[in-house]
């Protein structure tokens, strides 16, 4: 593909549609004996359909009495507060199962045809228990909600309506448009479909690391598992010394030789990624851009190196190149000097050509990137607005923001 | 392979928490885990004491592969200063490097893996794509755990990010996952590491203040 001459639409932001959050309902809940059971079930299916509540089971076994059934009456409106949302997903004791949050009810509060219903099957203990009122989304959502009152567990459909896409302001539309370019290219050199570069938005003349896709030769090594790794690399190479970075220092005398074997670990580990990499033939395939030194053109080579060397740390200081102008970064570098090299890809910009799999949204993820570019949705296994949206996924301790920029489509 | 040894334990301002005891073994083998799988995992934890020993976030897992263990690995995150580099990876690439790179010759299909804390959504779509053969875990992860905890990448799979897989991959096939061996023993580990800060983490976080 001729990338250069490529035309794109313009850029939108994939929302992120967010978690549900947990909304009770109250529930009217009678025990039966269980030998009504199935008479009662087609009772109630007739009486008092629920089809709004399909998630929820009808019908439970009581949780402390092995001879009784619990089964939905209805829904009923409660007197006192009214559904107030337990918290989020991520808090699965937050919500009380039921003891707590029962109430004694009188059976004149349900609709005729129910308290006829309850009376003939041997009704008791009516009272009031809080259910969810949708069916939850993700897999965690369930084990917390399915506590209040059983609910039945279905995938839900997947691409779920997306609210709103907005679209890029016109720099941003430049900027986007230049690195995507790139990564095209590199894809296109390599002879593969997939590449990513990496962009510090500070300081995006040059990528901080780019990649192709590598997965012939290695079944990871997709182009955002690659282009982490060579920015990783890129770092190891230019801040070769933990002992800028504070947490050696604090650390005590011997640790220093468990930290110096631990590097030769770490070479030894790269090792093989190094190989992979000679054997390709094609440096363009996996680069990492230093702004000073060699480049390191191979996987891992940055890694063996200055490890053990003890370097001068003033040196270092001097040659570090200044990071991100942001605010933030200009008072996290004023209050603590030491701590200035880059945390991973924090800040980053990371453009790749095909929308990540779950693999890479999540090592994107644990890379802190801030934003993610993509040029070719994957409604199969796209983890970023495809089959499904990571950047929703609020328990994560990261989340970015994520961006389309299509090719134009022909008219 | 190069990793500390006990030694130096010695020189750590503190010990890490121990292996598992008589009790919890036999506590595990009462739940119903075998001989076999209670010693893979005490294998795995081993491994994340050795990351504790050198500062890494102390995870680890053993690979086994015809009742053999063929692989293993823990978090080296910090030290490679890639967010990535967990141990699942680790042990991954370690094997392939056996292996000359041939996936075949892996055989990750005939695995199991064996880890002490739930693979992390990455890592799960990773071992989908290998077709690992089962996993086994100690305690769940809440906040990314690709086992059924935050999302089900074991049952979903994971994709190829290519237009065409690349052969040999299983994108998009799950795995069965087991948790629960040894939970309180991983959750240990992680909580004394964290309790004296992660060495790498990013500032405002606090720093390591460790008395020699």
């Amino acid at each position: 593909m001729a990338s250069d001459d490529v035309a794109f639409e313009t850029a939108v932001r994939v929302p992120s549609q967010r978690e549900l959050e947990l909304q009770t309902l109250p529930l009217a809940v009678a025990a039966f004996p269980n030998k009504a059971g199935n008479v009662l079930m087609k009772a109630l299916g007739s009486v008092a359909p629920l089809a709004d509540l399909k998630h929820l089971k009808r019908v439970r076994k009581a949780p402390e009495d092995a001879s009784l059934l619990e089964a939905i009456l209805c829904t009923l409106d409660d007197d006192d507060d009214d559904g107030a949302p337990c918290s989020g997903v991520a808090s699965t004791d937050a919500c009380p199962a039921d003891p707590s949050t029962s109430a004694d009810l009188a059976p004149g509060r349900l609709p005729e045809a129910l308290q006829a219903l309850y009376a003939q099957h041997g009704g008791q203990r009516l009272r009031l228990v809080r259910g969810a009122a949708v069916a939850p989304q993700t897999r965690q959502q369930w084990d917390a909600w399915t506590k209040l009152w059983p609910i039945t567990w279905r995938i839900p459909d997947h691409g779920t309506p997306v609210t709103e896409e907005t679209p890029v302001d016109a720099p941003t539309q430049q900027y986007f448009e230049r690195h995507m370019r790139a990564a095209l290219r590199l894809a296109s050199q390599a002879g593969v479909d997939n590449a990513a570069v990496l962009v510090d938005p500070e300081a995006a003349q040059a990528p901080v690391a780019e990649a192709a896709d590598r997965s012939a030769v290695h079944p990871l090594r997709h182009a955002v598992m690659a282009v982490v790794q060579a920015a990783s690399e890129r770092d190891l190479e230019q801040w070769p010394s933990e002992a800028d970075g504070a947490p050696q220092g604090a650390a005590g005398g011997g640790a220093g030789d468990a930290l110096a074997e631990g590097a030769v670990e770490a070479g030894a580990e790269a090792g093989p990624e190094r190989l992979q990499h000679g054997e390709s033939g094609d440096p363009a395939a996996v680069s990492a851009r230093p702004t000073h030194g060699s480049i390191a053109g191979s996987f891992g080579g940055a890694a063996v190196g200055p490890s053990g060397a003890g370097p001068d740390d003033e040196e270092l200081a001097s040659k570090r190149p200044r990071l991100g102008a942001g605010p933030e970064e200009a008072a996290r570098d004023a209050a603590a000097p030491a701590a200035s090299r880059p945390y991973m890809c924090t800040g980053y910009d990371c453009f790749v050509v095909r929308e990540p799999c779950i693999m890479c949204a999540m090592a994107l993820v644990h890379s802190r990137v801030q934003r993610v570019i993509y040029c070719r949705p994957d409604a199969a296994y796209g983890a970023l607005g495809g089959c499904r949206r990571l950047h929703a996924c609020k328990s994560l301790n990261h989340n970015y923001e994520v961006y389309r920029l299509e090719l134009k489509r022909p008219t | 392979m190069g990793f500390p040894d006990r030694k130096v334990y010695e020189i750590m301002s503190s010990a890490p928490p121990s292996l598992p005891d008589e009790v919890s073994t036999s506590h595990a083998r009462n739940q119903g885990w075998t001989e076999l799988q209670v010693d893979y995992m005490c294998q795995a934890i081993a491994q994340a004491h050795e990351a504790w020993a050198c500062r890494e976030v102390p995870v680890g897992c053993v690979v086994v592969r015809d009742g053999k263990v063929v692989g293993r690995g823990h978090n080296l995150t910090n030290r490679t200063r890639n967010g990535t580099r967990h141990a699942e990876m680790i042990a991954i690439d370690r094997m392939l490097a056996e292996c000359g790179g041939s996936v075949q010759e892996a055989g990750f299909d005939r695995c199991d893996l064996y880890v002490t804390v739930e693979p992390c959504i990455m890592c799960a779509g990773a071992l989908s794509l290998l077709g690992f053969r089962q996993v086994f875990y100690g305690c769940g992860n809440d906040r990314f755990g690709g086992c059924g905890s935050i999302l089900p990448v074991n049952q979903e799979g994971c994709g190829p990010c290519a237009s065409q897989a690349p052969s040999g991959s299983h994108a998009g096939r799950g795995f069965p996952a087991k948790g629960g061996l040894f939970p309180e023993e991983a959750v240990e580990l992680l909580r004394e590491f964290y309790a004296a800060g992660n060495p790498c983490a990013p500032r405002p976080h606090r720093p390591v203040r460790r008395e020699a």
